[in-house]
């Protein structure tokens, strides 16, 4: 086996010849900082096991593949439900649906357009919340992405419809594929939107290394969906930045349901007095899938709540991974934060591990964590099947059950559908989703 | 909070009480560390070979390894490993024929702490070994202890008198090359208390080791080992103080408890060593490991702690459930104040079945102070229908100080249950003041809030503790409302 | 015509601990049966076993179910047979909505009778009219099971499925403990609304108060883990106005 180091190097010759032979214009500036991320990954090598951050995942196979660029792909299907719909396929934007009567409220750009129509806005706002330098993953998609989408919302204005991001990774080579989809959103004062990202396709030889970028200025208002279903033996490591100003509030969802190795890490800024933080979390594991989700909230500013709440679900070998940093700044008073996960063990050989933390240095605060790691409750299994609901039903049900809390907080339809029918299509039980559309208002 | 800045400042100056230093010929070994002081140290005490080969074992693995400096949170200066006195202790001349004999000096500066050691004056229900910089200066109760089978004696006459206990034991449960403290204390460790309560036998007192460190420029290394034989009960205290310096002085400690079938071992400590000034001047490095093991099927260890003193704590009184049916649990109180450093918490590892533990840990934050738990559940694959409960909670007094708490679970067995809830808040301001209305001080305000949240540790100190430890945390919060 | 339900010589240990010791009874088809007895007595052990709570187990004796043997049927089996169990302390499941859950229920049982599953709005239009005849708020419906329901809520509720469930045997367990009289009776009469030549009910109760609104055709006394005393509705009442302790001294006479 090679060295790290070696196999870092490898990478990066593969990529730096790739992206010379694409003719993007990209502003010295940011060309400057590609080179500067090839060398901070260079430099930090793929995370080892005694690096307190990647403790409980071991990406060590990472190191072992050399990653090629995935070649462009010519079809692909596009999702029927209503959206504002950009798709990233194998790394580069193929298809930007038109914005239509939003057009004066908001711009949707790939890196190409973005370069040449907006080089100032780039130079303002790219890079500015990813911590490329200290971070090898982070590092590298900065190093190596090819293709970006860039969302701006316009001040004051809101976007009614969903904005759609669909990342496709369709492998096509044997050994060594990999992805580096790179996502700024920047909500401009006042400014509301919806933004569902979702993650398909890959395999075992596949590796998606994403950054999103998300920037909320004073006042705005984002939802988020981050809703991975990628192949289950893909990789997936993807750094999602936020920072939020003033006022500004973000509720973000992070469901995995793919993945073979999955990495979704939310770090947030909260830089302005008042803002809010609401991030979900849901994942379901199963066979020997292996989802870490790795969190922390920085309370910067005083005056800001934070509300986290993670939930698992584990069976066969699959193995889950929740950390979670509240850090609160010194000054950061009247800090409101709350986190709390949660995993449901379904199998013997399912594993857990949690690493809830809170850091405070300033004293007018409230702030908890909760982490519990338990079964099926046999009371509820008896209830539901006294009530002639078989015994497999009812564990679905009860799986169901645990999950609602999240499911229940997503707002776009067609997301909360598919889950549910997920959890629920089985053993003829009813789609909660027919039974609301139909009875509940 | 604009209160009494008069009674603060006032405040903030008392001195710590124990900081006295005792004018005694004592005995050291030159400074440094080095395999002839291993050899030195082992022969003033009379060890057999085998010792002094573990420590030398110790030794020569200690030097292999790196010293801590991994916790974020944890700053501390450079410690010169040789430049400390790794034995010092009272000369005398002969061997104590009775406690009468126990040098006047030295009993006097136990009694002014408040342990008296002559017969007429002792504490009832408590039998105590103190221990003066590196000896164990005289053991209490001990013919009365002796007629039950129970062993309760210094480390060194352990092993001149019950050599196959201790060498069945030593190192049993915290291998001389767990970590670098452990590794240091086992190669030089000079005394300490040995205990073994033979099967069925419930120990009927308190049982009790009060350490002062008085020599300058010295280390203190105690090792103290309890072993409970089956069915078996006892209950153990540790005290401890040390004169006030303006260099930091290095205690690392190793204890080890062993709880066989149905025993219980229930061991607590009140930890006050000098904590250093106001400005974070001197205080006590008080970098220990505590472990116990549940051997045998349905024992019990249970650690409680309160720990005021020091300026730097790292201790993490550690269970490892081995016996099917057996329990854990960690009462914790931890204050830090000025410039105080503590990172504390526990390791429970539940291996055998239906293994449960309970993790109270209550954290106060004050001054520049830094607060940390510091905490492992871990359920491994065979711990079938382990449980776990864990609360850590922070209060925080003052907006210069941190509180910060860092739990790791790790769960391998499906049918385990683990509940982890933790909160920081602050001090309530109108808890504070609406006691002042009704005419308490500020600081009888703050002592009655904070007894009040760490009660549910408190109430796990035997009574003769507790009431000291209330004290404590009273006088170690002096000043802190700001 | 075999008996609903027929119980003979019953054993019963839950955690090695005898808790029935050789129950018999008999409760033909369309009559109401009370059970008495005070705490510890084995009330809520005996309606477990029948609804096939499996921590209980069975040393001897066996269990009979309109003359087809009971004990080896899982639970869900027993409901979809009829048997419905109102439990002395209905069970809470967050995140699953009451309306989501008894229609699984229903087309569970429904399924296994060979009858066609409901729709949503067949289903919505027979659960409201057992909303009505309850005096229940429909917003019930949206609420998750149990879930925050006052002690009244969840025992309206259990007979709530209970009517919609339609079983042939109804085992109310304590269903009157910590009611007030007017929670109690909108319950006896929902549970008497219950009441037809087809249908048993048993009533678990400590209580001679809830006899008072659900008159039972008889009355049988659990002590210690064994029926010591079957009557008519009036041992109810002497049990009411002499305590239990009555029952239990006379036995010790008589054993003497």
């Amino acid at each position: 086996m090679l060295k790290t180091s070696e196999r870092t190097g490898d990478l990066l010759d593969n990529w730096a010849a790739f992206l010379r032979s694409r003719s993007v214009d990209e502003p010295p500036s940011l060309r400057r900082c590609r080179q500067a991320a090839a060398e901070a990954f260079a430099r930090l090598g793929y995370p080892l096991k005694k690096n307190e951050d990647w403790k409980y995942t071991n990406v060590s196979r990472l190191a072992q593949i050399v990653w090629n660029p995935a070649p462009p792909i010519e079809r692909i299907s596009i999702p029927d439900w209503e959206a504002i719909r950009t798709i990233i396929a194998n790394g580069r934007v193929v298809y930007r649906g038109g914005v239509g009567e939003w057009g004066d409220k908001v711009s949707i750009d790939d890196w190409d357009r973005a370069c040449k129509m907006h080089a100032n806005f780039l130079e303002e706002h790219w890079n500015q919340v990813a911590r490329w330098s200290q971070h090898p993953f982070a590092a590298l998609n900065t190093a190596c992405f090819q293709d970006a989408v860039i969302i701006r919302v316009k001040a004051g204005h809101e976007i009614n419809l969903p904005i759609h991001i669909l990342m496709h990774h369709q492998p096509s080579i044997n050994t060594g594929q990999a992805c580096f989809p790179r996502i700024l959103i920047y909500l401009e004062t006042g400014s509301r939107a919806t933004v569902v990202e979702s993650y398909q396709g890959g395999d075992e030889a596949s590796f998606t290394c994403g950054i999103v970028e998300i920037i909320l200025e004073r006042f705005a208002h984002l939802d988020y969906y981050k809703v991975q279903q990628e192949d289950e033996h893909n990789i997936h490591i993807v750094q999602t930045y936020i920072r939020l100003a003033q006022g500004s509030e973000l509720r973000a969802h992070i469901v995995s349901l793919g993945g073979g190795l999955v990495r979704n890490e939310c770090d947030v800024q909260l830089t302005g007095e008042q803002g809010v933080c609401t991030l979900n979390g849901l994942y379901l594991a199963h066979g020997r899938q292996h989802v870490d989700n790795h969190t922390e909230i920085e309370h910067v500013a005083p005056g800001c709540v934070s509300f986290e709440l993670y939930k698992g679900i584990l069976s066969d070998r699959a193995h889950g991974v929740f950390h979670g940093k509240i850090y609160v700044h010194p000054g950061a008073q009247k800090t409101d934060a709350k986190q709390t996960n949660q995993a449901l063990l379904l199998s013997d050989d399912a594993e857990v591990d949690s690493k809830p933390q809170l850091e405070i240095y300033a004293d007018d605060v409230r702030c908890t964590h909760g982490a519990t790691v338990g079964q099926l409750d046999d009371r509820q299994l008896f209830y539901l099947r006294t009530r002639g609901i078989s015994a497999e039903q009812a564990r679905n049900l009860l799986i169901y059950g645990f999950a609602e809390e999240i499911i229940s907080r997503i707002h776009v339809a067609p997301v909360r559908y598919q889950l549910e029918d997920l959890l629920l299509a089985q053993e003829g039980l009813p789609l909660e989703s027919e039974l609301r559309r139909v009875i509940l208002p | 909070m604009p209160t009494d800045t008069a009674t603060i400042t006032q405040l903030t100056q008392r001195e710590y009480e124990w900081g006295f230093y005792t004018d005694i010929e004592e005995e050291k070994v030159p400074k440094g560390l080095n395999e002839e002081i291993i050899r030195t140290i082992s022969r003033l005490k009379g060890e057999p070979e085998w010792l002094l080969e573990w420590r030398l074992r110790a030794y020569r693995h200690w030097l292999t390894m790196e010293e801590p400096r991994w916790l974020p949170n944890i700053r501390y200066g450079q410690i010169d490993y040789q430049d400390i006195h790794y034995y010092a202790a009272p000369k005398r001349r002969k061997p104590l024929a009775s406690l009468d004999e126990v040098d006047p000096e030295i009993r006097r500066t136990f009694e002014k702490l408040g342990i008296p050691l002559e017969e007429q004056k002792r504490l009832a229900g408590v039998a105590v070994d103190a221990v003066f910089d590196s000896v164990s200066v005289a053991t209490t109760y001990k013919e009365k202890l002796r007629e039950l089978g129970i062993i309760f004696c210094s480390f060194s006459e352990a092993v001149r008198e019950h050599p196959e206990l201790v060498r069945q034991y030593l190192g049993s449960v915290v291998p001389y090359n767990d970590n670098f403290f452990a590794a240091l204390n086992s190669a030089v460790f000079s005394d300490g208390s040995f205990v073994y309560v033979p099967p069925g036998v419930r120990c009927p007192m308190e049982l009790s080791t009060y350490f002062r460190i008085n020599a300058r420029e010295t280390g203190q290394f105690e090792r103290t080992l309890i072993i409970a034989d089956r069915g078996s009960y006892v209950s153990y205290l540790e005290g401890c103080t040390a004169p006030m310096r303006d260099e930091n002085q290095l205690h690392a400690a190793v204890v080890e408890l062993i709880a066989l079938d149905e025993a219980e071992i229930k061991y607590s400590t009140v930890q006050n060593w000098y904590p250093g000034d106001k400005e974070g001047r001197g205080g006590i490095y008080n970098f220990v490991t505590k472990r116990g093991a549940c051997r045998g099927r349905r024992s019990k260890i249970s650690w409680t702690q309160v720990e005021t003193g020091s300026a730097i704590t790292w201790k993490y009184p550690s269970v490892i459930l081995q016996g099917d049916d057996s329990v854990g649990e960690f009462y914790s109180v931890a204050v830090t104040n000025n410039y105080q450093q503590a990172d504390t918490g526990t390791k429970m590892i539940h291996i055998g079945r239906n293994t449960r533990s309970t993790i109270v840990s209550k954290g106060i934050s004050a001054g520049h102070g830094q607060n940390t738990y510091r905490g492992l559940v871990k359920i491994m694959k065979g711990a079938a229908y382990a449980r776990n409960y864990s609360q850590c909670d922070s209060l925080l007094i003052g907006d210069k100080c941190g509180a910060h708490t860092m739990p790791y679970i790790e769960v391998r067995n499906a049918t385990a249950r683990v509940e982890h809830e933790a909160s920081t808040s602050k001090i309530g301001e109108d808890q504070i003041f609406y006691c002042r209305q009704r005419g308490l001080s500020t600081e009888d305000a703050v002592n009655m809030i904070v007894n009040g949240f760490c009660k549910q540790v408190l109430l796990n100190l035997p009574m003769e503790f507790a009431v000291e430890a209330q004290k404590l945390l009273g006088i170690s919060l002096e000043g802190s409302v700001g | 015509m075999p008996p609903m339900l027929e119980i003979r010589d019953l054993y019963v240990q839950v955690e090695g601990k005898e808790i029935l010791k050789g129950v018999n009874l008999t409760l033909p088809v369309g009559q109401v049966h009370a059970i008495m007895g005070p705490n510890g007595s084995g009330k809520s052990t005996l309606a477990a076993v029948l609804a096939g709570r499996e921590d209980y187990e069975i040393t001897k004796g066996e269990v009979l179910y309109m003359g087809r043997s009971l004990l080896d049927l899982d639970p869900e089996e027993r409901a979809r047979e009829g048997i419905f169990l109102a439990f002395q302390y209905p069970v809470e499941i967050p995140g699953v909505t009451n309306m989501y859950f008894l229609r699984a229920a229903v087309n569970a049982i429904r399924k296994h009778r060979g009858l066609p599953e409901l729709d949503a709005m067949d289903f919505l239009a027979l659960v409201r009219e057992k909303l009505r005849l309850l005096h229940m708020d429909e917003a019930l419906l949206k609420r998750s099971v149990n879930e925050g329901f006052s002690g009244g809520e969840k025992k309206r509720n259990e007979i709530l499925q209970m009517a919609v469930l339609e079983p042939r045997l109804c085992i109310m367990d304590e269903t009157d403990s910590g009611l007030d009289i007017d929670a109690l009776r909108v319950v006896a009469d929902g549970v008497n609304s219950l009441r037809s030549p087809d249908r048993s009910i048993l009533v678990i109760t400590h209580y001679q108060r809830l006899l008072n609104y659900i008159i039972p055709d008889q009355v049988h006394v659990l002590l210690d883990g064994r029926i010591v005393r079957s009557g008519t509705k009036e041992l109810a009442l002497e049990l009411e106005a002499k305590g239990y302790g009555w029952l239990e001294r006379e036995l010790t006479v008589s054993k003497l």
